[in-house]
């Protein structure tokens, strides 16, 4: 479904993503873990098309989408959330998704039919499945963090994407925050067969719903396979597990 | 809904459920060409001068030119600095068509200036929308510089700065009393405006501020971005191209000044005065501005531009939604229960009405300063009477506004949560009375907006459903408690 197959990206001198494959299965749940600066997020930017890779390349469904801009990317049935939460913080809660429903019907170059009335179940629908019915008319900068995040969750639905690549989805949060937003990735991954990777800091959340493990370490992966291969892998235990613990 | 979400389980394209509703504005939209239709024969049937006739249709064009920036400032985000080019090119592509192409329909010229303005517009904004910012503003002064320059250096082609004069119009349009040049740009001003309000509520419109709001994320629901700008750019500059055209029909000629980078700040200073992220406050912004220009320059020239910078100082500090965004301001967090939100609704309006009330003082004070200089304690022309309130002097007149004033205000304002229908109507009955005293006092037009708008901005309160349910006015909101 997504392969990224030997990628590197380096920032002048510095090479912050170094020879990286990975590839995830239709239907699967796969995990990118690794220390602070490890080089997650800019393996995701890559994914994404924010970034440009150095060297290497990354396909979707058997398709070549390297240095495709994001949002030919996001068209093709690529969606994510970001690290730090990334909404359209003035808008209604209803206008963030709805934006992005009317985006992927591609209604968006309509300068004359009044936007509100458009696309109002698809939305509201959106909303409740990530928990935000009833939230519609607030001000989504004025939300609670976990709110926000649920609500960017929401806009990433929109677009029916097929993969979904979230960027620490439950950083900053409480055990409890995190325990819901969990659930609700959950559920949502069931309901709608999606193919999820994410990255991930809190390792319980990790090693209860990841069916695939890869860690990086300095740019590099480090190991990857199944929670227990990772889990039992020395290499990983000594410098990534072992700092944290 | 239960199918609803069963198509995105499945993953098919959702079907697009337009509901058929009719935009009520655009009602409003036809009773305000309606009722604005008749000035003139009221500023003829009244007697008043020609002028005035002339100085609306001026706001008219203004306020569609202000407008259409606004589409590019308040729901894009991207301020440009050099937006008087477009008005420029409008105004010499009609020009220059009407005068050299012998025959031309005038219709089919002054067509061409929006089409001009988007040409122009499209291939400057192609260079400008790759940039953000103060880049993209920068960029935008430095192309309307050039075209000022081209309008202003190349003789052959534009007249330089002779000005293109002596274009063919109509006679209908330029009669003396300047009422169908009015009707003209009214009606074409209503329309256009109609227009962007369509495209601001449009799909379109929502994805700008989406742009706005966080290019970034909006790239990532699938939105090019940098393509979307320069929609909007060419869009903005065929509106003002047309705005350009309807300046030049008045004067039957057009001067490079039409182009220069003052006309720019002007407009930029319209919807900072009138209120950004509104749709109508670039209008009162334009009106206001215009208005304050007439008057000021009309008396002290010198003096007007001290003033504009005092203005701009005092919109970016103390007003930075602009007139309209401080009228519709709310201060309701989400989390906020229901007695808090009464509270700060009423707070807030007592805030704001002192501040109306004291801007009302403060402008008709200083435009009576204006009109008669050294008239502080008796006037100067007409023999003073205790009981003509007109021939008092500047000090004991605007000694005399603030405490009566200021008394009945505290006095309605007190027990504000107390109020029932008559507080509600006493309330009103205030600013109105202070419109009255200033018509009475012969207050110049600039003076009598502020008051105006103190008028609207009650009325708007007392308009709100939640406000009305604060001071028990009314039924309580539909949704009150939530």
């Amino acid at each position: 479904m997504l392969r990224v197959d030997a990628v590197s990206k380096a920032f002048g001198g510095f090479v912050a993503v170094r020879n990286v494959s990975l590839s995830v299965e239709r239907g699967r749940t796969a995990c990118v873990i690794g220390p602070n600066g490890a080089g997650k997020s800019t393996l995701f930017n890559l994914i994404t098309g924010h970034l440009q890779p150095t060297r290497g390349q990354i396909f979707f469904d058997d398709r070549d989408i390297t240095g495709r801009p994001p949002h030919t990317i996001c068209r093709m049935g690529i969606g994510r959330s970001f690290q730090r939460t990334n909404i359209f913080p003035r808008l209604s809660v209803f206008d963030n998704v709805q934006v992005a429903v009317l985006s992927h019907m591609k209604r968006t170059l309509n300068m004359v039919t009044s936007a509100r009335a458009l696309a109002r179940d698809e939305t509201l629908a959106i909303l409740e499945a990530v928990g935000l019915a009833g939230e519609e008319r607030s001000t989504s900068g004025t939300l609670s963090y976990g709110l926000q995040k649920q609500l960017e969750l929401g806009i990433a639905l929109a677009s029916e994407p097929r993969v979904l690549l979230l960027d620490e989805p439950t950083a900053g949060m409480s055990p409890q925050e995190t325990a819901d937003t969990i659930a609700l990735i959950g559920r949502i991954v069931r309901e709608r067969g999606l193919t999820l990777l994410f990255t991930e800091h809190d390792m319980d959340v990790v090693f209860s719903i990841a069916e695939r493990i890869t860690v990086m370490h300095q740019g590099a992966v480090l190991a990857e396979g199944t929670p227990d291969e990772v889990q039992n892998n020395d290499d990983v235990q000594r410098i990534y597990l072992g700092e944290s613990e | 809904m239960a199918g609803v979400q069963g198509s995105f389980i499945e993953g098919t394209l959702p079907r697009l459920q337009a509901v058929k509703t009719r935009d009520p504005m655009v009602w409003a939209f036809l009773a305000a060409l309606v009722l604005l239709f008749w000035l003139p024969e009221l500023v003829l049937h009244m007697g008043w001068a020609r002028f005035w006739i002339q100085f609306t249709t001026q706001v008219f064009i203004w306020s569609l030119f202000a407008l259409s920036f606004n589409l590019l400032m308040g729901y894009t985000g991207m301020i440009s600095f050099g937006q008087a080019a477009y008005l420029g090119i409008g105004g010499y592509t009609a020009g220059l068509l009407l005068k050299n192409i012998a025959g031309l329909s005038f219709y089919v010229g002054l067509l061409a200036a929006p089409v001009g303005g988007a040409l122009a517009a499209l291939i400057i904004g192609y260079f400008c929308v790759r940039r953000t910012h103060i880049y993209f503003a920068i960029l935008t002064l430095a192309f309307g510089h050039i075209i000022y320059l081209i309008a202003f250096k190349w003789y052959d082609f534009t007249g330089g700065d002779n000005g293109l004069i002596g274009i063919p119009v109509p006679d209908w349009i330029v009669e003396p009393s300047f009422a169908n040049y009015y009707k003209f740009v009214l009606v074409i001003c209503v329309a256009a405006i109609y227009l962007l309000w369509r495209i601001v509520n449009s799909p379109f419109g929502k994805t700008l501020t989406a742009i706005r709001e966080n290019p970034e994320r909006a790239d990532f629901v699938g939105i090019p971005v940098d393509r979307y700008r320069l929609y909007a750019f060419v869009l903005v500059g065929a509106l003002s191209g047309l705005a350009g055209a309807l300046i030049m029909v008045n004067d039957r000629s057009v001067y490079p000044d039409l182009a220069h980078w003052t006309q720019s700040t002007q407009v930029l200073l319209m919807v900072l005065l009138g209120g950004v992220n509104t749709f109508f406050g670039p209008i009162v912004g334009a009106f206001l501005l215009l208005t304050m220009d007439a008057d000021i320059t009309q008396n002290y020239p010198e003096i007007w531009q001290l003033f504009l910078g005092g203005v701009l100082v005092l919109i970016l500090f103390g007003l930075p939604g602009g007139i309209v965004g401080f009228i519709q301001e709310r201060d309701i967090g989400g989390g906020d229960d229901h007695a808090t939100r009464v509270g700060k609704l009423l707070r807030l309006f007592r805030r704001k009405s002192w501040i109306f009330f004291g801007a009302t003082v403060l402008f008709g004070t200083f435009f009576a300063i204006l009109q008669s200089p050294g008239a502080w304690l008796f006037p100067r022309a007409r023999a003073f009477s205790l009981f003509s309130l007109a021939t008092w002097g500047i000090v004991p007149c605007a000694l005399l506004q603030l405490s009566v004033g200021a008394a009945v205000l505290w006095l309605l304002l007190r027990r504000a949560d107390r109020f029932n229908r008559i507080a509600g109507a006493l309330l009103l009955a205030l600013p109105i009375a202070g419109l009255v005293l200033h018509v009475y006092l012969a207050t110049p037009l600039s003076g009598l907006l502020i008051v105006l708008l103190w008028v609207v901005f009650t009325v708007y309160s007392l308009c709100q459903a939640d406000f009305r349910h604060a001071y028990g006015i009314g039924r309580p909101a539909a949704n009150g408690g939530s």
